[in-house]
């Protein structure tokens, strides 16, 4: 933050900081009504889960030939999501980006409440849910469904460390600064705040800790991105059988939640009024880091089909014929290009790097990862190996079913729960870290004073 | 929706056979010699016949014909049909069974793959898709012709063949007079179904023909090849069947491939390696977590010091 030069003009700015942190804190009317909506829309579509629950997997459009439909299409896209937070914290962080401070937080949120959920749409495709304990009991460690399992679940864990640690100041700062409603979050703020004093013994284990987690992450979130591409690469299956699946995941990854956080930073930034420290500097940085994964991915994307294409082996044929010409062409074709290429040439240019823009362009993305999950998950089963004989019809062709689709739907609904929650009772910017790279020394007793101060204004009056 | 356009198929179907003129029918009509059309079978069908008949129909036959009355088949061209239609039902036994023992086109012959009487179990089988079906009587079964016959194998291990010896059944069983131009064919049993080997031989005017054995052939766990010999030309004679067990170099590999740790293996068999990759990695992954959650403690516990100086 280099426009702060002056002690007084820095001590004006981290108050600002402060108060902007702490105004949406805590329950406010339009969050009630926010978290109703929400709960009113789990309910609902989590009765098309109890219907699922009830009556079998038979009322989605799962059968012999697709059995692997729209859920696990989702799983792939929320494991892509969530990558983001160790794409921004340790892959920009580690490289020196000092600009990714005040959005780090919200990607490490987006990569805990998708991280958590996925593990959910995994079990929302089991006919079995009753029987999840036996892939601890049964399962074999030589399936790459064990090892994601894994992969997953510890991600999550390190994630939530991620999140955790480096907030441990800003609870300290928050609970003596202002006093949150209710009033039960001073209290949490207490006491998960860990006796935090900016001691510098308490410094230096943050920062190991910290540094620790992050470098630590990266080979964890690139496993668990390319274990859940192994599910279909470690299969003979025309469309899954391929070398490069795990980095076509990874990059696919990148981009997915690169665009989920650019969509969170808009939302953020205009409901909680955080336009001071989320600024259009941060838009267009992301929209540069956007161009470069995109230009990975789309680079991955013409590796996966043009080497087959070229090919055409007998069975790859029908397959691609399938994605570039046939039943599946509309949607291939407006996922490669409205979800990848025609942003991605866009946001080369700087005046679509704007904040609404970069919203309009993200949410095309973000609902084109979503697609092209569903286009690696589905065809390749609709074209087996062997001939398809004495089947009904509508065993051959998957159509989701509306209950799915509500299933479906209820896991995004916790992902938005989730977001909501951390987002609304921990504070969302990391102050501590901004306060440091601003140049203030001890953010803490600058907070004391700040609301010391405030006090005797308020006493005054 | 679905199934309106499945029907509505139907109906273009139907439009064109209507359209195009009887001598296109006529070409695709499948006509049985009218000395098979009468044939009936030899036995009279029981509930046991049925049943195998039923089997054989699954292995044999479902996969082209689907399940009877199901409308299941699979599309060919012609279309196999299914076999409980009206057109088929209202064939005489012997025409089906002419059919599915001469086969045409894509329908295979199962002359030499099934007995004459496995044949007519099938017919049984067949028949219980017909409401109003009285079996013809047995009584009209053509009586039975020729002679028994009797049928003689010798082995020759050096050369790799099985000499056939057919001969009319004499007196009190004893082998009588050579039995030419009688068709044979030699099988080994294989787990699944009868496995042909060689081609299918006449026999000469002494009644023998030579099969030659392949010598890559594996048999069981001890080497041994059990085949049989059948005459595959004469309906009458299609029960004659002699079996014989032929030594071979080649023995079946008894291990089991899941005998031995591997990737396909259960828990229990999981390779060495993976087992210690995922020990160590997992291991480590979780040592540095636990690391870390004591760094957290510490924090907490520098806390406290400072709290109470
Ligand atoms: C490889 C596929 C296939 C298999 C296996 C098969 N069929 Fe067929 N079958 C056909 C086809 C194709 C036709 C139509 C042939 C034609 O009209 O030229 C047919 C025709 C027939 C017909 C005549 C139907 C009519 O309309 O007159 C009968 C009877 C029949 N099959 C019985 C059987 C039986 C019994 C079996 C099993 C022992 C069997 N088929 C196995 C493909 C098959």
């Amino acid at each position: 933050m280099d426009q702060i030069i002056n002690i007084k003009d820095k001590k004006g700015w981290y108050s600002k900081l402060l108060n902007d942190t702490a105004r949406p804190m805590g329950l406010t009317d339009s969050h009630k009504i926010w978290m109703g909506v929400l709960v009113a829309g789990l309910a609902i579509t989590l009765f098309a889960y109890f219907l699922q629950l009830r009556d079998g997997l038979i009322v989605t459009g799962l059968r012999d030939y697709v059995s692997w439909g729209m859920y696990i299409a989702n799983f792939v896209f929320f494991v892509a999501c969530s990558l983001v937070g160790m794409f921004i914290s340790a892959v920009l962080g580690l490289a020196g980006a000092k600009w990714i401070t005040p959005i780090a937080r919200l990607a490490e949120i987006i990569a805990v409440a998708f991280a958590m959920v996925a593990g959910l749409v995994i079990i929302s495709d089991m006919g079995r849910p009753d029987r999840f304990m036996y892939l601890f009991f049964y399962g074999r460690l030589q399936s790459p469904i064990l090892w994601d399992v894994t992969v997953v679940t510890t991600y999550v864990i390190i994630s939530l460390f991620l999140y955790f640690i480096p907030m441990i100041p800003d609870l300290a700062i928050f609970s003596k600064y202002k006093t949150m409603n209710p009033p039960l979050l001073n209290k949490a703020f207490k006491i998960l705040s860990l006796n935090w004093i900016g001691s510098s013994e308490q410094q230096a284990l943050i920062k190991r800790s910290v540094r620790i987690l992050l470098i630590l992450i990266v080979p964890v979130a690139l496993a668990i991105h390319t274990v859940t591409s192994w599910l279909f690469a470690a299969t003979p299956r025309i469309g899954w059988d391929s070398t490069i699946f795990g980095p076509y995941f990874v990059t696919g990854a990148f981009v997915a939640g690169t665009a989920a956080l650019i969509i969170g930073m808009f939302f953020f930034r205009n409901n909680y009024k955080l336009k001071d420290h989320i600024t259009d500097m941060h838009f267009d940085k992301m929209g540069k880091v956007m161009v470069l994964v995109s230009l990975v991915y789309l680079y991955f994307n013409i590796n996966e089909f043009l080497v087959p294409g070229y090919k055409l082996k007998l069975h790859d044929a029908v397959h691609l014929h399938a994605l570039f010409a046939g039943k599946h062409a509309l949607l291939f074709w407006s996922v490669q290009l409205g979800g990848l290429i025609i942003p991605l040439v866009l946001m080369i240019f700087r005046r679509f790097r704007k904040p609404l823009p970069m919203l309009i362009l993200s949410v095309l993305m973000l609902v084109g990862s979503w697609f092209k999950r569903y286009l690696i998950v589905i065809p390749t089963q609709e074209h087996p190996h062997l001939p398809i004989q004495n089947v009904p019809h509508e065993y051959i062709f998957y159509k989701p079913t509306l209950i799915e689709t509500g299933v479906t739907l209820a896991s995004f609904l916790l992902v938005i729960v989730i977001i909501t929650m951390l987002s609304k009772f921990f504070p969302l910017l990391p102050v501590y870290e901004m306060a440091h790279e601003a140049g203030i020394e001890n953010p803490e007793a600058l907070a004391e004073e700040l609301a010391a101060e405030e006090q005797s204004k308020a006493k005054n009056e | 929706m679905r199934t309106m356009i499945h029907h509505m198929k139907y109906i273009f179907v139907g439009l064109g056979l209507f359209l195009f003129t009887g001598n296109i029918l006529a070409q695709n009509e499948w006509v049985v010699p009218e000395d098979k059309v009468g044939n009936v079978a030899p036995f009279e069908f029981t509930d046991a016949t049925i049943k195998t008949g039923e089997k054989l129909y699954n292995t044999n036959c479902q996969s082209c014909h689907g399940q009877p009355g199901k409308e299941n088949y699979i599309a060919l061209n012609p279309i196999p049909g299914d076999l409980a239609w009206p057109e088929v039902q209202s064939q005489t036994d012997g025409e089906l069974f002419y059919k599915f023992t001469e086969g045409r086109g894509a329908m295979p012959s199962f002359k030499n793959i099934l007995s004459a009487d496995d044949r007519w179990a099938l017919v049984a089988y067949l028949r219980t898709y017909k409401a109003d079906y009285v079996q013809p009587s047995t009584e009209m079964a053509k009586a039975f012709s020729g002679a028994a016959v009797l049928l003689n194998t010798v082995y020759d291990a050096a050369q790799h063949t099985l000499k056939v010896t057919a001969n009319e059944m004499g007196d009190a069983g004893a082998a009588g007079d050579p039995a030419p131009g009688l068709d044979l064919a030699l099988f080994a049993k294989r787990y699944f179904g009868d496995l042909k080997l060689d081609e299918e031989k006449t026999t000469g005017p002494d009644g023998s023909v030579t099969f030659m054995i392949p010598t890559d052939l594996p048999g069981d766990t001890a080497g041994m090849l059990h085949c049989f010999v059948r005459v595959v030309n004469n309906d009458d004679y299609s029960n004659v069947k002699e079996e014989i067990t032929l030594t071979t170099d080649q023995k079946a590999d008894d291990y089991s491939l899941t005998e031995k740790r591997a990737m396909w293996g259960t828990m229990k068999k999981i390779p060495i390696w993976l087992l210690a990759t995922y020990l160590v990695v997992v291991l480590g992954v979780f040592g540095t977590l636990a690391y870390i959650a004591l760094m957290v403690r510490k924090i907490y516990l520098a806390g406290k010091q400072n709290d109470t100086n």
